[in-house]
């Protein structure tokens, strides 16, 4: 490849997360990869992403953020991008803080080595804990036990996070909490209205984005070539039917909000529901990477962005004709080139927010 | 020997030695899931699988299934650890989240599909395996339509083959007739030797439906 970008199936010591227990994922060892200024405790690029995520959440050394995150790196999530490593480090004590028992565990990391030493990485976390403190969003603490489904993309380079795209099942999370995602959703639109609507601009150079750049390139012959053709053709196409041919006919599908099934029918139904709400859609692939998994499988990321008009009625209740942004991140599981299995993750509450007004003009 | 008494442990609620539960293994069991070690074993031990030790198990380097009195424990098996794991059988112990609910058509064509398999998702089978999966998957959708029903459809995501037995994980998608129908998606296992043939299914899934957000 060139411009020190590697090819997807390089590097086979650097092996999935998946089928491993954990023991086998902390063990301490010899190099596996070359990791140009990274702390050298660091196996691989895999072991980065597991170990410093342990390291941080689950041995609470929250204060490794401000050696594993640049100062100006910039963290997105559809409530808009959160800035500089303080603020990375401040938002971790205040999870660990609510939910004190999190386990972190990584189901797993997909990652690419998109320039020489510029590695990209999608780790699927599903947590687990228990709401034991107090939080601003949802009040005092429930006792309830909790655990969602988060993606979190990360561009690293020498041991630093210099930038991330975080997608979590927020609306499932608030569930789990006996919280309500539209009263959460309506009071963060009522804040995103008051003072200076400048900080919301960002989402609409987002939406300007999705609606006019290109897709990313996809190198010739890489495993996310017909996942990727798969979705522009569901989201910009509407040829759903043509699209879902790229499953299998049993494939199973774990999408935001406890949408749980199985079959292209069942897919199909999953997008429409994004579909039928927005009108004059647009659809951006933004990032790309696939490894090889245990017995032949291959493990593929895509992360993707949706805009359009809240015009019909559908999942998020009456049209607001507000115009939208989604961000997305899907996980997919290939076996003799259909996709076995789709993980999907978008955060509802944030449309929900937008709809009701939030996060600017 | 070892998924035997990893599976036996975690049948019985009880920690397998030796890492025998990865940390990342996802549980479904009837309408409910959850991840980990801790959670997969307080669901277990508050309703341990009757008949353990009798229990028939089929298992090959990649899958296994325990098959107990009323249900049966269904997994993933990664270098001889359990790395997914499905019950099915009875009702599920996990508690029911909210959940939007999706409108699909299943079939894609006025011609009914019944059975979704492709022999492709599970490599190794033969030709001949494959058939059996087939008549299997058949015999359980007919145990769906046992009680009257509008729809079932069987959707085949796991196979175990080991010798002469096999074991297969379905999907099963029933939707209940009458004027106003109720349904969704839960499990099934067949198990099929060559003295005896097991069939087991999920309760008919009951909740409400919901739409949206």
């Amino acid at each position: 490849m060139t411009n020190g970008m590697t090819r997807w199936d390089q590097s086979p010591d650097v092996l999935s997360p998946v089928g491993q227990p954990i023991a086998a994922l902390l063990a301490h060892g010899p190099h596996r990869q070359r990791l140009d200024g990274f702390d050298p405790v660091y196996r691989d690029i895999v072991d980065y992403i597991i170990r410093c995520t342990h390291r941080i959440w689950e041995e609470k050394n929250i204060g490794l953020c401000r050696t594993h995150y640049s100062a100006d790196c910039v963290m997105h999530t559809l409530a808009g991008p959160a800035t500089g490593m303080e603020l990375v480090t401040q938002n971790t004590i205040g999870s660990l803080a609510s939910y004190a028992d999190r386990v972190v565990i990584g189901e797993d990391v997909i990652w690419s080595e998109d320039a020489e030493q510029v590695f990209y990485s999608s780790h699927r976390i599903t947590s687990r804990s228990t709401h034991l403190g107090d939080e601003a969003l949802v009040g005092a603490a429930t006792m309830r036990s909790a655990g969602v489904t988060t993606i979190a993309d990360c561009k690293v380079i020498a041991n630093r996070i210099v930038e991330e795209w975080l997608v979590r099942d927020n609306a499932r999370a608030l569930w789990q909490v006996d919280a309500d995602p539209h009263a959460v959703a309506t009071t963060a639109a009522e804040d995103d209205r008051i003072g200076d609507q400048a900080r919301h601009d960002w989402r609409a150079r987002w939406i300007a984005d999705t609606r006019t750049l290109p897709d990313v390139p996809i190198p010739q012959g890489h495993p996310a070539t017909l996942s990727a053709t798969m979705l522009r053709l569901a989201f910009a196409d509407d040829l759903y039917g043509e699209a879902a041919q790229t499953l299998s006919p049993a494939c199973e599908l774990r999408w935001p909000s406890n949408r749980r099934g199985f079959g292209r029918g069942f897919w199909i139904g999953c997008a429409m529901q994004l579909t039928t709400m927005l009108h004059q859609r647009a659809f951006r692939l933004e990032h790309v990477a696939a490894r090889p998994l245990p017995d032949g499988d291959v493990a593929v990321a895509l992360r993707w962005s949706l805009a359009g008009f809240h015009k019909s009625v559908g999942a998020w209740g009456a049209p607001s004709g507000r115009e939208l942004l989604l961000m997305a991140v899907s996980h997919l599981r290939l076996r003799g080139g259909f996709v076995v299995e789709d993980v999907t993750v978008f955060d509802e509450v944030s449309a929900l927010r937008q709809i009701a007004g939030g996060l600017g003009a | 020997m070892k998924v035997e008494s990893s599976l036996q442990a975690v049948a019985n609620g009880l920690r397998p030695h030796d890492d025998g539960l990865i940390a990342s293994c996802r549980f479904d069991w009837g309408g409910g899931e959850t991840i980990g070690e801790e959670a997969i074993l307080e669901a277990m031990s508050a309703r341990p699988l009757l008949g353990v030790a009798d229990a028939l198990l089929i298992q090959s380097p990649t899958g296994a299934a325990l098959i107990g009195t009323d249900d049966a424990l269904f997994a993933d098996i990664y270098d001889g650890r359990i790395g997914r794991l499905w019950r099915v059988g009875v009702a599920s112990g996990l508690g029911a989240e909210p959940a939007v609910d999706v409108a699909f058509d299943p079939d894609l064509n006025q011609s009914r599909g019944d059975i979704m398999f492709n022999a492709g998702d599970h490599p190794g089978l033969n030709s001949a395996q494959a058939a059996t999966v087939v008549k299997a998957a058949h015999d359980l959708l007919a145990r769906a339509h046992s009680v009257p029903l509008f729809r079932a459809r069987v959707f085949v995501i796991r196979v175990v083959a080991a010798g002469p037995d096999m074991a297969i994980l379905a999907a099963v998608h029933r939707m209940s007739g009458g004027a106003v129908r109720t349904g969704g998606f839960g499990f099934g296992v067949a198990a099929i030797c060559p003295d005896k043939a097991i069939w087991m299914l999920d309760p008919m899934p009951a909740r409400p439906w919901t739409a949206r957000l």
